[in-house]
């Protein structure tokens, strides 16, 4: 499913799309891209406004550290993983797999 | 003193200013009850014989979790070595204010450490008659006075509870209040007062060296004890760490089921976005009125505040909720405005939350002593506006069915009823600004706006006759407005003309009614010229910019070098036209940038106020102010569909 433009996820900067109720957290990390659920699995926070430290996503609510490559969780509050979503890239566009 | 951060839960309401001192306390409506009436609950903290007040030396920086109603704040003192680390929030449901404060020993040794909490309720905004006392069996403080009840308790995750408490009088030259007592490190315990009367507790943690412990505190807010120490039970029961994630999960929740699709937007406007929907909720009372704003410091200059439900700023908000798919919400502010509109089908100038009349100072006659309407007329054009773009968006028709008959029938042939037949405009009322009397061209643009929603209405409603009356008078009133509003030799739309007849020629950013309500487009040639001319002469020519008001607007001035202080909803305004205009990516920038001048003065907790500094950029007069919020909404909602709309252009 077509997600969204390539160059509308700058390196760095994690970017939350919807698809209907289903909210995917985009990571361009140097060119590669990582899809994953966008929401913290301790208390929903929004990982789009988390910090980005090399491949570990910060959740800005309490501080839970995820790795952005495969989702695990590398310090708690945060029990559970982060849903991956495996993506593909084609003539600019993101799609990933549901 | 602006506020920085803003909770809520539709029946209490907290606000903090930038020492992380609770300044406002509303309960049981939003607006309604300032238990505070302009005085501040303070955190100090002690140790080694030192007291310090959270405030002017230490460095604090105030924020909110991201998408939520739960604050963020960090409070340090190098030279107590503490640092501060508290979460606020009024839980979405329960009546409870709560607070965590995780508490860093910055030193390499053990020590004790007690933190102090104030509380200075005035129930019922009145400092007379009110009881504060120790409850010994659940070890807690009471303030209490007829049907308020508030309950102060805590916990440390070292077990203990409140380990010293003080009730006193205060506000006498001798007895300045407990929280003076607290400033040697001991409480005196003092288990009851009555009157003027405050009171303060303490926490004791013994902390190891560069370790972290944490306080739990919190404010039941019930009408009778025994509720209040159910309230208690319950907090107990559950845990304030508990009742905190509920509270961050409900509001990012509540605000991410805005259906709109912000993912082309740049993160500082996602931002401020979803900030201003946050902020906006906090203020809407749970029986439907949106006040203006909740702080009260103007108390102190006027002796009133800003804590009333204007219509105006109420249907512009409802609209902003409408755009960003809140349709409750704004539902609630109608039937609201369907109980207070009066019967002859006017709003009068502002409403208290429970409906009943807010103070005022229009007049009910004119200097000469001829009787006139005190009211603003584009407040009753504009609730009307707002409904039909409500019902527009969302097809309710059950419930405008009952809303029809009052809000907008009688709104309607008020409206109509009140034009003066000779000129086809509005007879005179206030204007937005709530200063002079005449006919105002922004007022003559919402009026033409609402007839045209009110003729929607009843073509709706079948009835072609009344449509028809409607629709002739929205298009007469239109060219009574180009035929006396519109100056040819200015090129632009004057002010107003007054009961002498005489002609304001000054430039008005309301003068922006012109498009955004609707009775021209923003390309027409009548609106482009009068927004390039407040664009050239209103725009504050100093390093911070914006938009000024008006010419010469000397509402809190701070300079005569200046046209006025920049407004941000004047800002937004300018904004909203470039984006109407716009068509091509490049000319929507204009607009965007526009945008992003608001977050960039925005605090980092994201409340916009009233008005800014011209010179250093630091909010003027309230804060926040609602309808900053929902302007700065509707702005970006009127970008994302321009932006839509080029983009789609563009691929076909």
């Amino acid at each position: 499913m077509k997600l969204c433009k390539t160059d509308s996820v700058p390196v760095g900067e994690p970017k939350q799309f919807n698809i209907g109720e289903l909210e995917v957290l985009v990571i361009n990390l140097k060119g590669e891209f990582f899809c994953l659920a966008a929401r913290c699995t301790h208390a929903g926070a929004p990982l789009a406004e988390g910090k980005l430290m090399g491949d570990v996503l910060v959740c800005p609510w309490h501080g839970s550290n995820f790795r952005v490559m495969n989702g695990a969780v590398l310090k708690g509050p945060a029990e559970k993983p982060l849903k991956v979503y495996q993506n593909t890239v084609k003539e600019d566009y993101l799609f990933i797999e549901l | 003193m602006p506020r920085q951060i803003v909770l809520g839960n539709g029946k209490v309401a907290v606000a903090l200013d930038n020492r992380m001192r609770i300044r406002d306390f509303f309960y049981p409506r939003v607006g309604l009850e300032n238990h505070l009436s302009g005085h501040e609950f303070k955190i100090g903290v002690w140790t080694k014989g030192k007291f310090m007040w959270v405030g002017d030396n230490w460095s604090v920086v105030m924020n909110y979790l991201p998408e939520t109603l739960v604050s963020r704040c960090m409070a340090k003192n190098s030279e107590l070595e503490i640092e501060l680390e508290v979460n606020d929030a009024v839980h979405n449901f329960l009546d409870i204010y709560l607070r965590k404060l995780v508490v860093h020993n910055l030193t390499n040794s053990k020590r004790e450490v007690r933190v102090f909490f104030s509380q200075d309720f005035h129930i019922y905004g009145v400092d007379a008659g009110d009881t504060a006392m120790y409850e010994p069996i659940i070890n807690s403080i009471i303030h209490y006075k007829r049907k308020r009840y508030f309950l102060i308790n805590g916990l440390t995750d070292q077990g203990g509870g409140i380990y010293q408490f003080a009730v006193g009088y205060k506000e006498s030259p001798s007895l300045e209040g407990t929280w003076r007592d607290s400033e040697d490190g001991i409480l005196q315990g003092n288990p009851i007062a009555q009157g003027a009367v405050d009171s303060a507790v303490s926490f004791k943690l013994e902390m190891q060296p560069q370790s972290t412990n944490t306080i739990y505190y919190w404010i039941a807010c019930a009408n009778n004890l025994e509720e209040a120490k159910a309230l208690n039970s319950e907090v107990k029961r559950i845990g304030v760490e508990q009742l905190l994630l509920e509270t961050e999960n409900y509001w990012s929740a509540w605000v991410n089921r805005q259906d709109v699709d912000l993912s082309i937007l740049p993160r500082e406007i996602t931002r401020m976005f979803k900030t201003s929907l946050l902020i906006m909720r906090t203020h809407v009372d749970n029986g439907g009125a949106i006040i203006a704003s909740c702080d009260s410091d103007a108390l102190q200059f006027n002796r009133d505040t800003y804590a009333y439900a204007w219509p105006r700023d109420g249907a512009l908000a409802a609209l902003a909720f409408d755009m960003a798919g809140f349709q409750e919400v704004s539902r609630l502010f109608f039937e609201y405005c369907n109980q207070v509109i009066s019967d002859r089908g006017f709003f009068h100038h502002k409403y208290s939350p429970d409906g009943s009349l807010g103070s005022s100072w229009h007049a009910l006659v004119d200097a000469k002593g001829e009787p006139q309407l005190p009211i603003q007329e584009d407040e009753t054009a504009l609730a009307l506006y707002a409904l039909w773009k409500h019902y527009q968006r969302h097809r309710d028709l059950e419930f405008i069915g009952k809303v029809y008959p009052k809000l907008v029938l009688k709104a309607a042939d008020f409206l109509l009823a009140h034009r003066d037949e000779k000129t086809g405009l509005p007879k005179p009322s206030f204007d937005l600004w709530e200063e002079r009397i005449g006919v105002f061209t922004s007022t003559v643009a919402a009026v033409c706006a609402a007839l045209t929603a009110a003729a929607r209405f009843a073509k709706v409603f079948y009835d072609s006759k009344r449509q028809d009356l409607l629709t002739e008078a929205a298009i007469q009133m239109k060219e009574a407005m180009l035929k006396h509003l519109y100056d040819k030799k200015l090129g632009r739309f004057i002010k107003a003309i007054y009961l002498d007849g005489s002609r304001d020629l000054t430039l008005d950013s309301s003068l922006s009614y012109i498009f955004t309500c609707g009775p021209f487009e923003a390309g027409d040639e009548v609106a482009a010229t009068t927004m390039m001319a407040l664009a050239n002469g209103l725009w504050v020519k100093t390093p911070i910019g914006g938009m000024a008001r008006y010419e010469n607007d000397e509402y809190y001035r701070v300079s005569k070098e200046t046209q006025g202080n920049p407004w941000f909803i004047c800002t937004l305004w300018m904004a909203r036209w470039y984006i109407a205009r716009a068509n091509s990516m490049e000319e929507l920038t204009k607009g965007l940038d526009l945008l992003f001048w608001v977050t960039k003065h925005s605090p980092p907790s994201g409340l916009l106020g009233e008005q800014l500094d011209p010179y250093t950029g630091e909010p003027v007069s309230v804060s926040p102010l609602i309808w900053s919020h929902a302007e700065f909404v509707i702005a970006v909602y009127e970008y994302l569909d321009k932006h839509r709309r080029i983009s789609s252009s563009t691929e076909t």
